[in-house]
């Protein structure tokens, strides 16, 4: 728990959709990866046991939490939401993601340019 | 022919190592298009019904969970994505789907981080069994130096104990090198 936000970068594919998912809105795991599958248009493809270790992982770290259910029909049926430490964590994230892309892209473009 | 109303099982025996694991996966699979489906699953014999009109796919996941509370979120959450559980044994959960053809993503670990993660459960096992095993092999060698006045029968009996446990703890550590190499194959 005493991790902060920066050693907890960077996150995996699934760890960082899964927090996008949570971020709208509170949601069970079948939700979630429908959710992610949307997202990136069938490219992450989330299973079981990749979603139980990533959420028990998320959970352990502090990044989320059970939510509290209006009707616990299935209490078995765990409804997820994400922490303040887990918005932060994802915040961080797209900070650094931006930055790579920024330097990538510069680079890119500039030898572009001479090339042309 | 005659088809018969009462479901027909059979007992398949298999003799199979930890890091055969995906070898097991996939005896199940063939079995299940061949139309014997796995029911209960155990050390060495397994039990399979009998019923050509289905196909599974199945998987094996690897998790030590004690608390029931925390076994029931994880069942739950296996089902909740479509696995019917069809039965644990020693820590390995086995899980089934119908299977469809054309469907590409029928893994249970999607990504290097959570299969590196299960390989390393199934490793800490390993380990834990060969380190379990360490202080009764020196009880057991030390018993077998100390009773001269025991006899013939009651030491040969010891040190064939013994001879037993360290094949044991090599197979077990031969298990830890195995799945080693497998997670080095994903790095």
């Amino acid at each position: 728990m005493k991790d902060s936000v920066q050693d907890l970068l960077p996150l995996t594919e699934a760890y960082f959709y899964i927090l996008v998912a949570l971020y709208r809105a509170d949601a069970h795991g079948y939700a979630m990866m429908q959710d992610v599958e949307q997202m990136s248009n069938g490219r992450v493809k989330i299973g079981a046991g990749t979603l139980y270790t990533a959420l028990s992982t998320l959970q352990k770290k502090g990044l989320i939490d059970f939510a509290q259910e209006a009707d616990s029909a299935d209490s078995r049926r765990k409804l997820y939401a994400i922490t303040d430490k887990g918005r932060n964590v994802l915040k961080g994230e797209m900070v650094r993601l931006e930055e790579l892309l920024h330097n990538a892209r510069l680079a890119v473009d500039q030898t572009n340019e001479g090339g042309a | 022919m005659a088809l018969s109303a009462v479901d027909q099982f059979v007992t398949r025996t298999r003799v199979s190592f930890v890091w055969n694991y995906e070898k097991d996966e996939e005896w199940l699979n063939n079995l299940s298009a061949q139309g014997e489906h796995l029911e209960k699953p155990g050390t060495f014999r397994y039990a399979f019904k009998k019923d050509v009109s289905i196909r599974y796919v199945y998987r094996m996941d690897y998790q030590q969970i004690k608390e029931q509370d925390q076994l029931n979120e994880y069942y739950a959450l296996f089902k909740d994505l479509g696995w019917e559980r069809v039965g644990s044994n020693m820590g390995w959960h086995y899980y089934r789907k119908p299977y469809m053809e054309g469907e590409t993503s029928t893994q249970i670990y999607t990504d290097r981080s959570s299969l590196v993660q299960l390989l390393r459960r199934v490793q800490m096992m390993l380990v834990l069994l060969a380190a379990a095993n360490f202080p009764i092999i020196i009880v057991n060698i030390m018993n077998v130096w100390s009773w001269y006045d025991k006899s013939v029968t009651v030491r040969s009996f010891i040190s064939s104990v013994v001879v037993l446990q360290v094949l044991v703890v090599i197979v077990l550590l031969y298990g830890f090198v195995r799945f080693q190499r497998k997670i080095r194959r994903l790095d």
